[in-house]
């Protein structure tokens, strides 16, 4: 019976890889070469400047159906190269999706996993994470970050203590939506993090004028969230002429247009959009290959935007 | 930017935990694990209407329990099972569903149930 189950398993793998790997037009790029990559600060690990972010898209409940196409997304992003997965306890089934996933693709040793403590109370922290390390099935967490600074005092107490006895890899917190950017500087400032996480995207740039210059000073990985702005930015976009120098940066479309402007800033470690379609994860994965645009080019790329 | 402040920043859509389509699929999921029980639904449905149309103690009674057993059944299959997997506030919904549940058969076990009204107001509120 064992037998049984690994062979349909490796089936299903291979059936997926194949798929995820077979007709790759030109917006995707090249998929044999590997991702550019920024350093895990205080490792020497570097991770792929693109992730994949679980809010809404995979939360898929117990559909079997929509549970398969998930995996897809999965199999597509790990055969591009994709590392790093984020979640959250407060993404609903988000993290029994990407366990499903893992398990299905036997994609333990590729994913990075990166997830949150969401709960206002101390005690109920290390409970909730040792729940979601259930859901994602995997032996530890590589990051784990306070979920919108709740309890974050309490919480990063618990994080730094696990990040000690090995139990965890990486500290981090998170924002979103342009929120609370003084205590994250404070919080930044006053405690030896890894990450952080805040929204950052060719329109929402708050975070370039202090918390991103901090982040460098401080030697702190960031990941941007929200990249998109849960898809509101594309459609803004969309039926927009995408400017023929957008071709120099090898952009095909506003997604990656977008995408390529957020992984050039030199302080960004990760992007982490979010997807239910295998081929746009291609097309993500795919900017986070040369050429990434200069200084002159964001500048360019960001007025461009503004006078749509 | 304070508490308040920033809850009313919130859009609509930022609070959305799942897409419509998960949503949709909610629906044909659990219609296609109940068939065929629908039929009996709609049967149990019909003679509720006219135990309201004709009643007596005993069909009020019934009518009661199985309204009581409808709110369950909801509960525990519907939003229990499949909704609460993708919206986290959905087990604080399901106790007043029970309790709802619990009123109605405790009004058809510890009452004479009967209908108050004229019968035409009768018609109209077993219409509604």
């Amino acid at each position: 019976m064992t037998d049984c189950i690994l062979s349909r398993r490796r089936l299903l793998q291979a059936m997926l890889s194949l798929a995820a790997a077979t007709s790759i037009p030109a917006i995707y790029g090249n998929d044999k070469q590997a991702p550019l990559t920024r350093p895990v600060p205080d490792t020497d690990l570097k991770l792929p400047l693109v992730g994949l972010g679980s809010w809404i898209t995979f939360n898929v409940g117990n559909d079997p159906v929509l549970l398969k196409q998930c995996t897809a997304v999965m199999a597509a992003f790990f055969a591009m190269g994709g590392r790093m997965i984020d979640s959250s306890p407060m993404y609903g089934s988000s993290q029994a999706t990407i366990g499903h996933g893992l398990e299905t693709l036997d994609a333990f040793d590729q994913v990075y996993s990166t997830d949150k403590v969401w709960t206002s109370s101390h005690e109920e922290g290390p409970e909730q994470i040792e729940a979601s390390r259930r859901e994602w099935g995997v032996e530890r967490f590589d990051l784990l970050q306070v979920h919108n600074l709740v309890a974050w005092e309490a919480h990063l107490e618990t994080l730094f203590a696990m990040k000690e006895q090995g139990e965890i890899g990486q500290v981090g917190i998170t924002t979103s939506h342009g929120r609370r950017h003084d205590k994250m500087e404070r919080i930044m400032r006053d405690y030896p993090l890894d990450y952080v996480q805040l929204t950052y995207n060719i329109v929402d740039r708050e975070a370039e004028s202090r918390l991103l210059p901090l982040a460098r000073e401080r030697g702190i990985g960031v990941i941007a969230n929200r990249p998109f702005q849960q898809k509101r930015l594309i459609r803004r976009l969309e039926g927009k002429p995408l400017p023929s120098w957008a071709s120099e940066i090898e952009a095909g479309s506003w997604a990656q247009f977008i995408l390529k402007f957020i992984i050039s800033h030199p302080d960004i470690s990760c992007a982490i959009p979010a997807t239910t379609r295998p081929d746009h994860v291609r097309e993500n994965m795919a900017t986070a290959r040369k050429p990434l645009p200069d200084a002159a080019m964001r500048r360019r790329m960001a007025e461009y935007v503004q006078n749509l | 930017m304070d508490m308040s402040e920033e809850w009313t920043s919130y859009r609509p859509a930022d609070l959305l935990m799942f897409s419509l389509r998960v949503y949709e699929r909610l629906f044909v999921l659990h219609n296609q694990a109940l068939w065929p029980g629908q039929l009996l639904a709609l049967a149990l449905g019909a003679a509720m209407l006219l135990a309201l149309l004709r009643p007596t103690a005993l069909r009020l009674r019934l009518t009661f329990l199985a309204l009581a057993l409808a709110w369950v059944f909801v509960a525990w299959t519907f939003l229990w099972q499949r909704y609460a997997p993708i919206q986290l506030g959905i087990p604080y919904v399901v106790p007043f569903f029970v309790l709802q549940a619990l009123l109605l058969g405790l009004y058809a076990i510890k009452s004479t149930p009967e209908l108050a009204g004229n019968s035409l107001s009768r018609f109209i509120g077993t219409g509604l």
